[in-house]
């Protein structure tokens, strides 16, 4: 359970050098989309995650290349999880 | 002729004597008036240029205008009169005696947006940083009041560094007295705020109170403590922008309902925004006809929403196809995205939409989705603009943090808000309709004054699959194939309950309708509803679970 006072994340954790694309809800992972190395653009659907009877397609917020996949199909995760991390493209590029 | 030259003699003397008796029956001559038309020239100069040369260039180079400039972006060309420009402040202690402080800080005044009158303020950064003085305080309530007499929207542009710490408790009354009005003129007539600058401390309650609150990004801050305090109390560090900018404010604290890229935008948005509503609770909202046919169909509809309930879609591309021009105005559009709300019209009658948003967050009620509607249906109430709901919900998001957060009062506040109003109230059902959230959507339960349901709707105290696991748990346990036979059961209660007709047959959905007829019976439902009367008790105010 978290702790009163520390609300967990709903929205993407932005910083000039990383996207990390967060668990909106607690779910099911039904279907990864993207590959480490794919290029996405701001809202590509990354994977699926199944929760309240639906298949919510879960979105980038921003342009970049997929750095990383922290989950696998079938995981069960938690709202705030961690699910992806994206390297944003410099402006320009 | 001696005797005419006496008389003449005697009045030469007598007119001389008089002259020399009397000097102030002298004519004023010329230049004294010039003098002081003069000084009223001067003065008016001195006060219309705000803080001075440098303090104007300095907030231009912060890519902000200045209090004036806000007003003629914003109001019709020539239609501003400014109130009390002469007004000064008293304070005498700590060096106040010897500070002059042109237009107290403040620009107040009435003009037109779109040719409909307004009342306004504009805080000027340029003096004094627009820190909030008695007089200053004062001059605000002064166009509050006339606001409220005159029965026209009240707009108020932030921009201060807070409290006139100089005047003390003074400046705390000034803060009070906004306060009180605000409150007073709540839901008689509307009220918008637009943050351009700073508005700290105590000062941010006046646009919390009020309706509507623009932010622009980069310029916008917004906080009760600001950084400083906050590293000292709790260590966290955290920039102004992250803690109080616009994107702060408009994606999680839900404080306010617009994030704009420039002051120019937020100016076009909020009369765009007044275009919807009335200047007071005893007006109608305008008929504005965008020249869109009442009786179209659109059949593409019917493609929207899948027929799969798992698959998830765009509210806001239904709402599209059934209003006028497709024009709609959405509220608050990051915050709490699992709920939609805002303005659009319908054969030019102008109404306030809530939908459920499958596309985020399965559409589910939450504590934010809940208290974001509940707050926009009250506002529509309040305004004579009638509620068109869209309902697709597949009930409220479980979970500790929902549970402890209290989504059992802030869900409340949604039924009760839907229960109270009074405005014409339209309910579509356009896929899943469960539970308690599909009580809370508008129901023919809380006085919707027509239910609509498409085929695709399925209204039920839950989905089948549920339902399904629990009514017939011994069966599947006891099975040989529990598998089968589950699905055997989701498919029986698919059948029996989970569609429309249900409802319908009991009258709680007037009306199982084609996708493509929803716009042609929405407009047949507002006008045969726009007359609709209906009274509460007589009470002082209700006690909605806050």
């Amino acid at each position: 359970m978290q702790m009163a006072g520390f609300p967990i994340p709903k929205v993407p954790i932005i910083t000039s050098h990383q996207i990390i694309v967060i668990a909106p809800i607690t779910g099911v992972i039904m279907e990864i989309k993207k590959k480490v190395g794919n290029r996405v653009k701001a809202g590509d659907t990354l994977l699926i995650l199944e929760a309240m009877k639906m298949e919510n397609e879960i979105v980038t917020p921003g342009s970049g290349v997929v750095e990383e996949i922290r989950v696998k199909k079938d995981q069960k995760v938690k709202t705030g999880a961690h699910l992806v991390v994206i390297t944003p493209l410099k402006v320009g590029k | 002729m001696p005797i005419f030259k006496r008389i003449k003699e005697t009045l030469e003397r007598v007119k001389k004597e008089v002259v020399k008796r009397l000097p102030e029956v002298e004519v004023i001559p010329k230049d004294i008036m010039a003098q002081k038309m003069e000084e009223l020239k001067k003065k008016r100069e001195k006060i219309l240029s705000g803080g001075g040369k440098e303090r104007v260039e300095a907030q231009h180079k912060k890519g902000k205008l200045t209090a004036r400039e806000r007003i003629n972006l914003l109001l019709d060309e020539g239609s501003f009169e400014e109130t009390d420009i002469f007004v000064e402040h008293r304070a005498k202690e700590l060096g106040m005696d010897e500070k002059e402080l042109p237009g107290e800080g403040v620009v107040t005044g009435y003009g037109r947006i779109d040719g409909r009158r307004v009342c306004l303020f504009a805080q000027d950064f340029t003096v004094a940083g627009g820190s909030l003085g008695e007089m200053h305080a004062a001059k605000i309530c002064k166009v509050m009041d006339l606001a409220m007499k005159m029965g026209v929207p009240l707009i108020g542009i932030n921009d201060s560094g807070g409290a006139r710490i100089q005047e003390g408790v003074d400046s705390l009354k000034g803060y009070g007295d906004i306060f009180y009005r605000n409150t007073i003129a709540s839901g008689v007539i509307p009220q918008i705020s637009v943050i351009l600058g700073p508005c700290a401390g105590g000062a941010v309650y006046s646009p919390a109170i009020t309706d509507f609150t623009f932010m622009v990004k980069g310029i916008s801050k917004m906080f009760i403590t600001g950084p400083d305090v906050i590293k000292t109390v709790t260590g966290e560090s955290v920039t102004q922008e992250e803690l109080g900018g616009a994107m702060a404010h408009n994606q999680l604290s839900g404080v306010a309902h617009f994030a704009c890229e420039s002051e120019e935008e937020a100016s076009n948005l909020l009369r765009k925004l007044l275009s919807y509503i009335p200047s007071n609770n005893l007006e109608e909202p305008a008929i504005v006809d965008l020249g869109d046919d009442p009786n179209r169909m659109d059949e593409t509809l019917a493609n929207l929403v899948p027929t799969n309930p798992k698959k998830p879609y765009d509210v806001r591309d239904v709402i599209e196809k059934v209003v006028d021009g497709g024009e709609f105005f959405e509220i608050q559009s990051y915050f709490a995205p699992n709920i939609v709300i805002g303005f659009a019209r319908l054969n030019g009658y102008s109404i306030g939409i809530v939908a459920n948003q499958p596309k985020v967050l399965a559409g589910v009620l939450d504590v934010n989705s809940s208290d974001k509607a509940a707050r926009f249906v009250r506002f529509c109430d309040s305004f004579n603009i009638p509620l068109v709901t869209f309902a697709d919900v597949p009930g409220y998001l479980p979970g500790t943090e929902q549970e402890h957060g209290g989504v059992i009062r802030h869900g409340a506040k949604l039924l009760y808000a839907y229960s109270e109003a009074t405005v014409p109230k339209l309910t579509v059902i356009l896929r899943k309709a469960y539970g308690g959230a599909y009580i809370g959507m508008c129901s023919r339960h809380l006085g919707a004054d027509a239910v609509y349901a498409w085929p695709t709707a399925e209204i039920a105290v839950m989905g089948p699959q549920g339902a399904a696991e629990i009514i017939y748990k011994k069966e599947i346990a006891s099975s040989k194939r529990p598998q089968e036979v589950l699905a055997e059961k989701v498919q029986e209660y698919t059948e029996k309950f989970a569609n429309p007709y249900v409802a319908a047959r009991r009258g709680y959905v007037d009306k199982v309708i084609e996708p493509y007829e929803t716009r042609p019976q929405l407009i047949k439902a507002l006008e045969m509803f726009s007359s609709k009367g209906e009274s509460r008790p007589q009470k002082k105010h209700g006690n909605i679970p806050l």
